[in-house]
């Protein structure tokens, strides 16, 4: 079987050979592995079952500042991570002034499916990341967004629809490769415990443009993803209601994994789980092999399970645990 | 309703205008600023607070609420003097240094100023000795540091050690708060609180400069 039928497999909620998985790595962290084992292919030859290439774009302004194709302004500076903070609102107000939504580049995006076509051995994810209330935010600020859900809810409904028509768009194109098998939206609601919108916003603004984004996707016949850090666990309902295919983090911090399997397994396939907040930086080796262990036998029964850490690793955990993460999935997988 | 029943009701509703013209009106009637801060906006304030703590309200309707105790105190503050102003205390807050997370720190520093204590705010990416600096120069209380990742959860250990290094680790009471921190965590490092949410934090904070006094 190829690792791509091997998560199809997965997918459809049968029991798999091995558990497919994905090493999910920040820059820095990558950096790190690569200076440690010398191996500058590290990544390619950790042999994950998915590949994936992000829509996201930026132009590099120096001085450590980055404007992504909506025309924000990040300021990365020297801090940890991948992003960095806004620097220039481009809607700071309740209006749109004379901002202009860009359209999709389709060239740029081209480029990135040929990429994915190319490992379509494995199972291939295209990620619109920021799709909806982040990117909302990034134009318009976290506070004033989420003020405006309650004061400005017209603006934020138009805002919204903008947002979704430019995905949609670029998921027309994405959709055109029959080698891609999914789109993966990226969006943080949670917090360590409840949403930070709660659910009456979300229920009201979100829901039902998640819906228009996923039929869309579904339309083409391919899966859908969505990543959101923190707890979502009142979503779930939601999540199968609108024909979710694959969730992403699943935070053991925050859920009772166990519960979420039994409760929502049938249906929802849970990618992540291996928490990079209390097991991989902290845990030694053994431990983190014993962790992972644990949180595979949980979910991967009747298949349904991606292994891969809650978050892109960032750069505080030690290589080791890098590389006990990898004999685990590459190793001792089955057990 | 009395004027300052309807003010704390407007402000728990986040009606900013209506929260000025109020306080504007209740100065006009005669109204100490003092007692409208006190018996008026404060309240309001505690209740959504409350409610936030919950899980009755979210983060949107505290941000509004927030706004609109902002626009009732700028009302304010040409009557208030020196004696009645006298705040509960003085803090500064700041996300530690290499972490831009700062919804949360925002959070707490509203209800900080909700509980009428005065609030310096240190922004985002804060260095210890920036902490330590400001905690001196400015006579505070408390310091406040928050942190949002493991990987910047470590440089609180760096502030108490520097407050500790500067002589003055007995002048301040250190809260640490965040996603990622735990009682257990503020304890190994010698913070002298952590709460889970900014509702709490605030009561805490009430707490330390009692005890203190
Ligand atoms: C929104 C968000 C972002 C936004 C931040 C926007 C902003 N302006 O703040 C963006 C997208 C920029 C971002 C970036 C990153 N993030 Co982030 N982010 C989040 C998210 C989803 C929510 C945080 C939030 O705003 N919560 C809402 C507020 C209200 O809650 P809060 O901050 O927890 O605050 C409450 C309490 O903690 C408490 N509190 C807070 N501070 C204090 C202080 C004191 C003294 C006290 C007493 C209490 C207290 O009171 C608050 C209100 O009740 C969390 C998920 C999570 N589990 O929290 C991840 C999360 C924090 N991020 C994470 C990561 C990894 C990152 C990045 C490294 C990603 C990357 N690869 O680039 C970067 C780092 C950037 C940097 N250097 O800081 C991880 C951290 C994991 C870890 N190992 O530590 C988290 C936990 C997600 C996960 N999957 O685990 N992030």
């Amino acid at each position: 079987m190829t690792k791509r039928e091997i998560v199809l497999q997965a997918l459809s909620h049968q029991e798999t050979p091995v558990i497919p998985y994905f090493l999910d790595l920040t820059d820095i962290e990558l950096k790190k592995m690569i200076d440690y084992t010398g191996d500058p292919l590290y990544f390619e030859h950790s042999d994950s079952y998915i590949a994936q290439e992000r829509n996201e774009s930026f132009t590099d302004l120096e001085g450590g500042k980055f404007m992504d194709m909506f025309g924000v302004i990040w300021d990365k500076g020297a801090q940890e991570g991948d992003f960095g903070i806004v620097n220039t609102y481009p809607i700071p107000e309740a209006d749109f002034g004379d901002y202009v939504f860009p359209e999709p580049d389709e060239k740029l995006i081209r480029e990135k499916c040929e990429r994915l076509v190319a490992q379509h051995d494995k199972f291939t994810m295209y990620t619109i990341g920021f799709s909806l209330y982040e990117r909302a935010w990034a134009l318009h600020s976290v506070e004033e967004s989420l003020m405006d859900f309650l004061v400005e809810p017209e603006f934020m409904h138009e805002l919204l629809d903008k947002i979704v028509e430019y995905n949609n768009k670029v998921v027309d194109i994405v959709c055109e490769y029959p080698e891609i098998d999914c789109i993966f939206f990226g969006d943080d609601w949670g917090q360590q415990k409840g949403l930070i919108m709660g659910y009456p916003i979300w229920e009201e603004f979100i829901k039902p443009r998640l819906k228009i984004m996923y039929d869309h996707v579904k339309s083409y016949g391919k899966f859908v993803a969505q990543h959101s850090c923190g707890d979502c666990s009142e979503l779930f309902p939601d999540f199968v209601e609108l024909g979710l295919d694959i969730y992403n983090t699943f935070q053991p911090e925050v859920y009772d994994i166990q519960y979420f399997k039994d409760t929502f397994g049938d249906k929802i396939t849970f990618f992540g789980g291996i928490s990079t907040q209390r097991c991989l930086p902290f845990m030694t080796p053994d431990e983190v092999k014993a962790e992972m262990h644990h949180v595979m036998d949980v979910l991967s029964k009747d298949g349904g399970y991606i292994l891969a850490p809650t978050h892109a690793m960032p750069a505080d955990i030690p290589p080791e645990n890098v590389i006990a993460f990898m004999e685990v999935a590459k190793n001792e997988n089955p057990r | 309703m009395s004027i300052l029943n309807e003010i704390s009701e407007l402000l728990q509703a986040g009606k900013r205008k209506q929260v000025a013209e109020l306080c504007t009106q209740a100065i006009e009637q005669g109204i100490p600023a003092a007692e409208i801060l006190n018996d008026g906006l404060m309240p309001g304030m505690d209740v959504i607070g409350e409610k936030f703590k919950e899980g009755e309200v979210f983060v949107p309707q505290v941000l509004i609420a927030a706004r609109a105790m902002k626009a009732g105190t700028e009302v304010l503050k040409p009557y208030l003097n020196d004696s009645e102003s006298t705040a509960k205390g003085k803090l500064c807050i700041g996300t530690v240094k290499g972490d831009l997370h700062d919804v949360g720190k925002n959070l707490v520093a509203m209800m900080m100023e909700g509980k009428g204590f005065e609030v310096i705010d240190l922004g985002v990416d804060v260095p210890p000795e920036v902490f330590v600096q400001t905690a001196r120069d400015e006579h505070c209380d408390i310091v406040c540091c928050s942190a949002l990742l493991t990987t910047t959860m470590p440089v609180m250990a760096d502030i108490v050690k520097a407050f500790e290094e500067a002589g003055i680790r007995q002048d301040v009471k250190i809260m640490v708060g965040g996603a990622p921190v735990t009682d257990e965590f503020a304890a190994k490092i010698g913070a002298d609180a952590y709460t889970p949410d900014a509702a709490s934090a605030a009561d805490k904070a009430i707490e330390l400069v009692s005890e203190a006094n």
